[in-house]
């Protein structure tokens, strides 16, 4: 008997070895790693690079009520641009770049700002209730949780405080803010989860891999969901195109989620988040035309010493992707050199940064390596 | 086989007799509660006696430390030692901390390793141990908060 168990796992790993080679022999693109990055800011900036905006290769972080310029292409820091404590309720939590004289900046769920690139004032916005429909409520734009844009509309989701208590009872009523930059008016589209991602009535995720992620691209607006492998793509108005689901030769099987019962214990809920795998936002990088997200794998909940996983040997892996979601490609990264949620898109590939326990305000900028896109040469 | 169901009733009586008033979710984070004290501070909660232990964090919600620092700097519980973990950089917070340092027995953890171990730690949490027992281990939640001397000396 155990010799047929013996050959039948043997079978099993020759099979998944030969389909993990097949799908490397498909790989059309990689990512290998080009420049070290290292930029000196001024040391009375106290910056949070958790919350920050790209643009053109520009990099835009947040201080408590400054704006911060990088160039990242020539490797120096630009600009330390001041936003008028007049202008805002509190510290500044979310940014948008639409244009270098154009920054959409948030400080509450309910206040924006319009900016130049100087810090004039071009536009308010103050978002009402009367704007959303009664059973959804505008949540805080989290560092997590990004906006984006087209030249005329910003979008960002839009959640019911109970979602992250019952997300099986919002499937179907899932938002998206489109908020006019002209009319100042937000509007709301319903975006219903994939039903591959639906969570069963009972069950639950940590409520940072349950957030629906966001990416305006090429007039399409591309929902994913961090504890899920599948892309669901809609037109600007949020009419539903299609969808596509994406393997990943380092995961077997999708997280499972915590039954209700675990989910009322939080240090049950934490450990979850500390083993599960689970998905970053999806970029796409204009110069080679390729689609990225990260994989963080799954990993031990307690370290050799017996302390919790502060993630520091984590491995994560790249997923490259052409326009129609196939995958192209995947890089891994072991060791914790990918940390968690440290990755800053680029025209050409990203920067990362290695894992760190906690997010720090900083005087120098975290992310030092940069990795391109190329195409294999076969 | 007579022998063996005796030993299994004095077993039982001994095990029923002696089960803490704990979980057993309670007993995983008491453990790693005693681990956490004597690896960051070099307590051992077995030689601890009659003494209450009240953990919060000074980089929670605001509504929750602000309830915390205002409770304790108004009033002296008695048997409480306090574990303050974070740092805070709220001057209104510091003067009060200071004062609050000055009336309880207190350990300091900057660096929040407490959340290396599995303590359940995300609202401020009361230990209370008798001869090196623990004999409750529960969160405090918001509204608790200004109950909490009645909680140490009563519950």
């Amino acid at each position: 008997m155990r010799i047929i168990i013996l050959l039948i796992s043997i079978c099993l790993l020759s099979c998944n070895s030969e389909r993990d080679k097949g799908k490397i022999e498909n790989y059309t693109f990689e990512m290998l790693v080009e420049d070290t990055i290292s930029i000196e800011m001024p040391s009375t900036d106290n910056i949070s690079f958790q919350k920050k905006a790209i643009f053109n290769d520009t990099l835009y972080a947040l201080s408590k009520n400054k704006i911060v310029v990088i160039d990242l292409k020539n490797k120096k820091f630009i600009d330390s641009i001041l936003v008028k404590d007049y202008f805002l309720k509190s510290k500044l939590s979310s940014i948008e770049v639409i244009s270098r004289d154009s920054l959409f900046l948030s400080d509450s769920p309910y206040s924006f700002v319009l900016l130049n690139g100087k810090g004039q004032l071009l536009s308010k916005y103050q978002i009402g209730n009367e704007n959303v429909p009664n059973d959804s409520q505008f949540f805080d734009i989290l560092p997590y949780m990004i906006t984006q844009h087209t030249h005329k509309n910003i979008y960002f989701p839009i959640l019911s405080y109970t979602y992250f208590e019952s997300p099986h009872s919002h499937k179907k009523t899932n938002r998206i803010a489109i908020l006019s930059l002209k009319d100042r008016i937000a509007k709301t589209t319903i975006i219903p989860t994939a039903k591959t991602a639906y969570i069963k009535n009972g069950y639950n995720f940590p409520t940072d891999v349950i957030e629906p992620n966001l990416l305006v691209n090429n007039d399409k607006i591309i929902i994913s969901y961090p504890y899920d492998n599948t892309v669901e793509v809609f037109d600007l108005r949020g009419k539903f195109l299609f969808n596509k689901t994406h393997e990943s030769r380092f995961l077997n099987n999708l997280p499972k989620p915590l039954t209700s019962s675990e989910y009322n214990v939080h240090q049950k809920v934490w450990n979850k988040r500390v083993t599960m795998p689970f998905f970053d936002n999806i970029n796409y990088h204009s110069k080679v035309g390729v689609y990225s997200r990260v994989l963080y794998h799954e990993q031990e909940l307690k370290m050799p010493n017996g302390k919790l996983n502060n993630g520091s040997k984590r491995k994560a892996s790249i997923i490259l992707m052409d326009k129609e979601f196939n995958v192209v490609g995947e890089t891994l990264f072991e060791n914790g050199t990918l940390g968690v949620y440290k990755t800053l898109p680029l025209s050409d590939g990203v920067l990362i940064a290695t894992n760190s326990k906690y997010w720090h305000d900083e005087n120098e900028l975290v992310y030092k390596y940069k990795y391109v896109i190329k195409k294999i040469r076969k | 086989m007579r022998n063996g169901i005796i030993t299994l009733l004095v077993t039982l009586t001994i095990f029923i007799g002696c089960k803490p008033k704990l979980s057993s979710e309670e007993l995983v984070f008491f453990n790693s509660f005693s681990n956490y004290m004597f690896n960051k501070h070099k307590v051992v909660l077995n030689n601890v006696d009659n003494q209450s232990f009240y953990i919060f964090q000074l980089e929670g919600c605001n509504p929750c430390v602000q309830r915390n620092i205002e409770l304790l700097f108004s009033k002296k519980i008695i048997d409480l030692t306090l574990v303050i973990v974070g740092e805070t950089k709220n001057k209104e917070y510091l003067e009060k901390l200071n004062q609050i340092k000055s009336n309880y027995n207190h350990f300091i953890d900057i660096e929040k390793e407490i959340f290396s171990y599995e303590t359940n730690l995300y609202k401020p949490f009361l230990v209370k141990i008798k001869k090196g027992n623990c004999t409750y281990y529960r969160n405090i939640f918001d509204s608790s908060i200004k109950n909490l001397e009645s909680i140490v000396i009563n519950d």
